[in-house]
């Protein structure tokens, strides 16, 4: 019939006519979507006229809720030079930035800097995607400003790969009020012993009509500020490349955490930990130093700060993120971004960054600017971050370059911390069992890199 | 209400129904009792309250100063009631442009999901083509394959054909809805063939049969599929999420991430307020049309 063979004839034509840009896109895609061997790259806009002259920069950063900040020092960079064109992409939070990262590898089609989560960049540094810094340094932009604990951890085999920027470490947070009706000193705890002393006094205290209680874990994800009580309890976490939470020392501070909830009835797990806080159902909190704005603005009561408490070692995480160059792109495109950070890595920018967004500022420079002395001068509390540094040290290494055992961690923590009946020696035998099965590609892997870096 | 006669199209009539006799001596059998009713209506009444407390949660907070929002008891009216938050989430992003964007891919997304569902549900249903049943069970299988399997793979095909953060880039992936094709399907087999056969006595084309008669027949089940497809639209997040490069493309769902903090405490009161900006707009979409999509679900399952 006339009407179906007009129809077939149609549909013959516009299947082959889909086919057409399907195919091509299939050849480009095996030819590497850029001519040569570099990536291309991926624009967080249109480049402006009167900019197009320039090498564009494309940053892609976590730190979205500091957009007025960081726009600002864009527009500057923009402003002081000739030669590049600067543009930031912000991204909610360390993983979709990893997500959205690893998606653009695939395509080829990736921006120059990326601001990766201390538990993100060793993904993209196993894959060797990161490039060596040490031969971009110049001016602000060099090894020798920053902080040492915060610099060795981004440092492979003698080489530089990521930067420290938005850095933190935890620290503890109390609430003077509840102290001061316990009779408890105006500090923070020195030791978990007394720390667990502590809760006893504050029986018959109550808030809002509840017992207040001495604190409330961070239940949802507990392993970052697991690393304090395990350290300080003669345990790690892994030993090179070794895991290790089945050593006596991290039970023990399981143990420790757990008789607090379902012994002595002074602490809880909670998915609300700073708010419980803020609304003074707990003493004290143990959390990041890059909330203390927060907390101070939405506290009622007078807070304090001091360093997390330590029975035979006093250590903290770094935790936050830093900045990588991506290694597939060109060198011009490289030197770009090395301009780019240089300009970024000011004392005076550094030391904004870090009033505006809690972070410890990552620089010696910044630390001395005016801007840094004048806070501390006004709110001791904020000097406590920088102070705590001395205790810094970064986490131990399968939990830095294995995704996995953070939330694997999370989750045999959570169950200590609502289960009275899990047992925490159970608990981390079970988790390194888990660990072993999943370590052996990332060792591989890491003993490539670490040795060819 | 004995026995009724009923005629259909074609003008043939049904026998009568015979009722059965009921056990009670009284009252209908076929309505609940005193007891039933109230039974009945506490489940209602818990049921609305588990899904409206948190939106009335949501619309108190986002009316309250941060310190205030995790108060206990609960203010449900605020005291220190404040239009803050919403100026603060209105600064914190551009959000017009997000609305904009958002806009834009609900309005032409949804014209091209519904029409390419409509002309295929059609075509599985009226028309005679090789291959047919190969074909709709490929379209069945699209349905099991979950989003999140393709991610990778279609950035890299978008990535190719240069439409990473364009609007084509955001849209293409999800443009043919399998959904949609496979409810319009089922409604399009419910519909009466006697009609179609007629129509095509009369010299109508497959065309004239899709638009004159098939539309308006099974209109509740088009206006559902064009409704869920432009709340999908509004709500995607994970694609736009790897897709858009840039702030003047964002969408409205991807905007709100924008009010949230990397480490440390979330300013709660911006977040609810700019959530709640969000939400509106598809409420309204839904109170209008309601009534369209209860029939359309309705109709597809007792036809």
């Amino acid at each position: 019939m006339s009407r179906t063979l007009s129809r077939r004839a149609l549909l013959g034509t516009a299947l082959g006519a889909a086919t057409a840009p399907v195919l091509t896109s299939c050849f480009r895609g095996t030819g590497g979507g850029g001519g040569s061997s570099s990536f291309g790259q991926a624009l967080a806009g249109n480049v402006p006229d009167k900019y197009k002259k320039r090498t564009v920069s494309v940053m892609w950063m976590p730190w979205s809720n500091q957009k007025s900040t960081l726009d600002k020092f864009i527009s500057d960079f923009n402003d002081s030079q000739q030669d590049v064109y600067a543009q930031i992409l912000y991204i909610q939070d360390y993983q979709t930035v990893n997500d959205k990262l690893a998606a653009a590898l695939q395509a080829k089609k990736v921006p120059d800097i990326a601001g990766l989560g201390s538990n993100q960049w060793w993904r993209f540094m196993l894959d060797e995607t990161l490039e060596p810094l040490d031969g971009h340094f110049s001016g602000n932009f060099d090894a020798s400003k920053f902080y040492k604990v915060f610099l060795t951890e981004g440092q492979v085999n003698n080489k530089t790969f990521w930067m420290p920027w938005g850095r933190s470490t935890p620290m503890t947070y109390y609430n003077k009020d509840i102290f001061h009706k316990a009779g408890l000193p105006d500090r923070a705890p020195k030791t978990f012993t007394e720390f667990r002393d502590w809760g006893k006094q504050l029986k018959g205290l109550k808030a809002k009509g509840q017992q207040i209680k001495l604190t409330a874990f961070n239940a949802k994800n507990p392993t970052w500020l697991f690393n304090n009580p395990a350290w300080s309890f003669g345990g790690h976490f892994s030993e090179g490349l070794n895991v290790t939470v089945d050593d006596p020392g991290v039970i023990a501070a399981a143990k420790y955490e757990s008789d607090l909830i379902h012994s002595d009835g002074v602490a809880y797990g909670s998915q609300t930990n700073g708010d419980d806080f803020t609304n003074g159902l707990t003493a004290v909190n143990f959390a990041s130093t890059a909330g203390l704005t927060a907390v101070l603005q939405t506290a009622k009561f007078d807070v304090g700060t001091g360093f997390e408490p330590g029975d035979k070692l006093q250590k903290v995480p770094t935790g936050g993120g830093g900045l990588s160059i991506l290694r597939g792109i060109s060198d011009e495109r490289k030197q770009a971004a090395a301009k780019l950070l240089e300009f970024l890595y000011a004392p005076e920018r550094v030391a904004a960054f870090s009033v505006a967004s809690g972070y410890i500022p990552c620089t010696m420079a910044a630390t001395n600017t005016d801007t840094i002395q004048k806070l501390w001068k006004n709110d001791p509390r904020y000097k406590t971050a920088s102070d705590q540094l001395k205790n810094a040290q970064f986490e131990d290494l399968l939990w830095r370059i294995m995704p996995l055992t953070s939330r694997d961690m999370d989750k045999s923590m959570q169950k200590i911390y609502s289960d009275a009946s899990a047992s925490p020696a159970d608990e981390m035998k079970a988790l390194a069992e888990k660990v072993k099965q999943q370590e052996s590609s990332y060792k591989k892997k890491y003993e490539k890199v670490s040795t060819s870096a | 209400m004995t026995a009724t006669l009923t005629q259909d199209a074609t003008g043939r009539q049904e026998p009568p129904r015979r009722r059965k006799r009921s056990h009670r001596a009284h009252g209908d059998p076929t309505q609940p009792g005193v007891v039933g009713t109230v039974v009945g209506a506490i489940l209602l009444v818990v049921t609305a309250g588990v899904i409206l407390v948190p939106v009335l949660w949501l619309i108190s907070a986002a009316f309250k100063p941060n310190s205030e929002i995790y108060e206990w008891p609960i203010e449900w009216i605020p005291s220190k009631a404040t239009m803050q938050n919403f100026i603060t989430a209105w600064e914190s992003a551009p959000l017009a442009r997000f609305f904009f964007n958002s806009l834009i891919l609900v309005i032409v997304g949804t014209t091209v999901k519904t029409s390419l569902a409509v002309f295929s549900a059609f075509a599985f249903v009226f028309l005679e083509f090789p291959g047919k049943k190969y074909v709709f069970l490929l379209v069945l299988g699209v349905l099991m394959v979950p989003n999140n399997v393709t991610l990778v793979i279609n950035y890299i095909t978008i990535s190719d054909l240069g439409l990473v953060n364009t609007y084509a880039g955001i849209l293409l992936p999800g443009i043919a809805s399998a959904f949609g094709t496979f409810l319009l399907r089922q409604h399009f087999m419910g519909l009466e063939r006697e009609v179609f056969e007629a129509a095509e006595v009369d010299g109508a084309g497959a065309v004239r049969q899709l638009f004159s008669f098939a539309i308006p027949l099974a209109r509740p089940a088009v206006v559902t599929v064009a409704l869920l497809g432009a709340i999908d639209e509004w709500n995607s997040y994970i694609w736009p999420l790897i897709v858009v490069n840039s702030d003047q493309m964002r969408t409205v769902s991807l905007g709100l991430q924008f009010l949230k903090v990397t480490d440390g405490l979330q300013q709660w009161g911006p977040i609810m307020a700019g959530t709640l900006m969000i939400m509106i707009p598809v409420l309204l979409l839904f109170l209008f049309a309601q009534k369209s999509i209860t029939t359309g679900f309705v109709g597809a399952a007792t036809k």
